[in-house]
């Protein structure tokens, strides 16, 4: 799988969108520039045809243009300004000096209505900025000027009958140099300013990215088998990573009270298992150890099947929970009575309740609680409870038992008191082998496991399975068998 | 010698207290980890067998609480946890050896003459006395090549002054270490095997002596020739 560098990513991805930044904005700029100074230069050449067409007058039976005529008098004009009118009836044509013979370009509208264009010379190629316009010539009236005989002449022809294209033009060359000029340093200007982009963005990418590196040693550097294991130094981590790194501390410390769970759970089914090897391993040697009678024999082989048998039963208890937790265990389906179960587990335990002194209150109901289950697992779990709370329960008190069913479902209710004894852990009474002693009291056949297992089984089962202790009401376990969510096909009422 | 066993199997510290009975040792045992304490901070003890988890005291606190005592006694921890962690947890808490659940009786028991070997500093497992020797390893005691039979309380008591050999010891010095919580208290027990003992020991050589009276302080093993 093609894995993207988010370094790269970041940094192109800057880079281009400032590098579209400042392009648009070095365009933005050169067509302000451009259209600032044409905006110039047009004014000029519309300030200049609109003086220009008063100069173009009639003049007794001639159209003159005295713009045309002054412009030889000034040196600077007669280069810069290009200027022809054409007499649209007859075709006569007058060019300033500066076409050099050149012909602009007619350019009209409407009458008085002023034309703006770019031209191109075709002789010399130069590059002009022109305005045209329809007009018709000025009818000269005005006989106070002493000093020029031919003005004093009036019109002796009609105005109307020689309308007059005139095309005023400024060459744009200064205009164009300032632009190419302006084109260059922006142009250098966007390739540095992408250039710094492009270096500064890889630059602080990397830099900013350099704790995920940090992060990474960090995790590299975690022992898995130390459940104290932290990421160090989170402080020097950015902002941005602190979620993350506070994420990953979180399951650290998830992986590090798993890995605590698991070294508990194999030390205690270590001890659970080697103390009574051990123990079997003694009392064969020392049955070995001397030549003994027939009586001492067997009173050690017993004693040493008895662990056995003890030893078994705990693998057994092993082998279920390992089965629930990895989903591997399978249910038998038969009819199961749970008034009968109860009861077979009191009588079993019946020597022990009457040596604590333990009275057994039952309630159940009218009829018995049949349902269709895997009865070896359901067995389990109600000979755990019920052995639970005769073990548990203070000295001479009571333990209740309720079964009660109906249409919809059943309960078992289990409760024992509490007085006198400390109330066990709620956080840690379903971790296997959990006592609140941690010998788990060896010769007592509890090993921590039954709670756990018991919860397992109602999970397998889809039982629900509620546990609370509180120091005045006792230990209360409510095994729920709700049909219509459990794993159980019918009621079966008897 | 005398040895505490603490352990709450009851089937495994029967058979480790038999074991241990065998071969002559005076032995306490308990499956509580506070009568454990009390056993250790109120009696003298060559050995402590210790079992770590133990049902109201544990084993380590146990141990601490005795080093914190300031008493120095041997103590081999037995337990069923194995992991390196556990053994070094057990060895800084201030035990003398980690023994793992399951083990060979013969195992516990080299363990133990090893540490009283090092509580006595004998370095050999072999004592001389005269033409006697007693090989504290195999519980022997032979004149040349003869063994000589002793019942495992004679054994003992010879033990003990063996390991306190070149000193003399005290009669309460014995009790304290040849006798355990459950022996009467019976004033002269001491000097009647001690008279057993030496009848046994000259059984083969009349002329010579070797337990020596030292009239108002004890005995010492120390071969005289007539």
């Amino acid at each position: 799988m093609k894995r993207y560098s988010i370094r790269r990513r970041l940094t192109f991805g800057t880079s281009l969108l400032l590098s579209v930044i400042f392009l648009i904005g070095s365009v933005v700029i050169y067509q302000g520039v451009r259209g600032s100074l044409y905006s110039q230069l047009d004014e000029q050449l519309h300030t200049s045809l609109s003086l220009m067409i008063l100069e173009v007058e009639i003049v007794g039976d001639r159209v003159e243009n005295e713009w045309l005529e002054d412009l030889g008098k000034d040196a600077l004009r007669i280069e810069r300004e290009y200027v022809q009118t054409w007499d649209v009836v007859t075709g006569f044509t007058k060019r300033s000096p500066a076409l050099d013979g050149e012909d602009l370009p007619k350019i009209f509208g409407d009458l008085e209505e002023e034309i703006t264009r770019d031209v191109i010379l075709e002789g010399s190629g130069k590059k002009l900025r022109a305005v045209g316009i329809t007009i018709y010539p000025k009818i000269n009236n005005d006989n106070d000027n002493d000093n020029d005989d031919d003005d004093n002449k009036d019109a002796t022809i009609s105005a109307f009958d020689h309308p007059h294209i005139v095309v005023m033009a400024f060459e744009t060359k200064a205009i164009e140099r300032t632009l190419s000029h302006l084109f260059r340093t922006l142009l250098v200007g966007l390739i540095a300013a992408i250039s710094v982009c492009v270096f500064g963005g890889y630059y602080f990418v990397r830099s900013s990215l350099r704790p995920l590196k940090k992060l990474e040693q960090d995790l590299a550097q975690v022992d898995i088998n130390d459940p104290h294991a932290l990421i160090n130094a989170p402080d020097e981590f950015p902002e941005e990573l602190t979620g993350l790194v506070e994420k990953y501390r979180d399951l650290l410390d998830r992986i590090g009270r798993v890995r605590v769970r698991e070294r508990d759970f194999s030390a205690n089914a270590a001890h659970e298992l080697r103390t009574p090897l051990a123990g079997i391993q003694a009392t064969l040697e020392q049955t070995l150890a001397l030549d003994r009678s027939g009586e001492d024999y067997r009173r050690r082989v017993g004693t040493s099947l008895k662990i056995a048998i003890g030893m078994r039963s705990l693998v057994d208890r092993l082998l279920h929970f390992s089965r629930l937790q990895n989903g591997t265990e399978t249910a038998e389906m038969v009819e199961v009575n749970l008034n009968e179960t109860v009861d077979e587990r009191l009588c079993s335990l019946e020597r022990k309740i009457s040596g604590r002194e333990l009275k057994v209150e039952k309630l159940f109901g009218r009829d018995d609680l049949v349902v269709v289950s895997d009865q070896s697992l359901l067995r389990i779990l109600v000979g755990n409870l019920v052995d639970n709370a005769v073990s548990h329960a203070e000295e001479k008190s009571t333990i209740r038992i309720e079964l009660i069913g109906d249409d919809v479902g059943g309960k078992l209710i289990i409760i024992n008191t509490l007085f006198g004894m400390d109330v066990p852990d709620m956080d840690r009474i379903f971790e296997p082998f959990y006592t609140e002693d941690e010998a788990h009291f060896a010769d007592s056949e509890h090993s921590g496991l039954g709670l756990a297992l018991s919860r397992e089984i109602a999970t397998f089962l889809k039982l629900g399975f509620q546990v609370s202790a509180d120091a005045k009401k006792g230990f209360f376990v409510e095994v729920d068998f709700t049909f219509k969510e459990s794993g159980i096909k019918k009621p079966i009422v008897m | 010698m005398r040895i505490l066993v603490v352990e709450d199997y009851s089937l495994l510290r029967e058979a480790v207290c038999e074991s241990l009975e065998q071969v002559g040792y005076a032995v306490d045992a308990t499956g509580t980890g506070d009568e454990g304490l009390w056993f250790a901070l109120n009696h003298t003890y060559d050995v402590i067998i210790l079992d770590l988890m133990l049902p109201k005291v544990n084993g380590v606190q146990i141990l601490m609480e005795l080093r914190k005592l300031g008493k120095g006694v041997p103590v081999i921890v037995m337990s069923a946890r194995d992991s390196v962690d556990d053994r070094i947890a057990g060895l800084d808490a201030g035990a003398d050896d980690y023994l793992v659940k399951p083990f060979a009786l013969k195992e516990l028991l080299a363990r133990i003459r090893a540490q009283m070997r090092k509580l006595y500093e004998k370095k050999a497992a072999l004592v001389e006395v005269g033409d006697l020797s007693i090989d504290l390893a195999k519980k022997r005691l032979h004149r040349s090549e003869a063994e000589i039979s002793l019942t495992s309380r004679e054994f003992g008591l010879l033990e003990y002054l063996a390991f306190r050999s070149g000193e003399v010891v005290t009669r309460q010095d014995i009790w304290d270490h040849v006798y355990n919580y459950y022996d009467d208290a019976n004033s002269n027990a001491v000097d009647v095997y001690i008279g057993y003992l030496r009848k046994k020991l000259r059984a083969g050589n009349p002329l010579a002596s070797y337990i020596q009276t030292r009239r108002g302080v004890g005995y010492l093993l120390e071969y005289q020739s007539k």
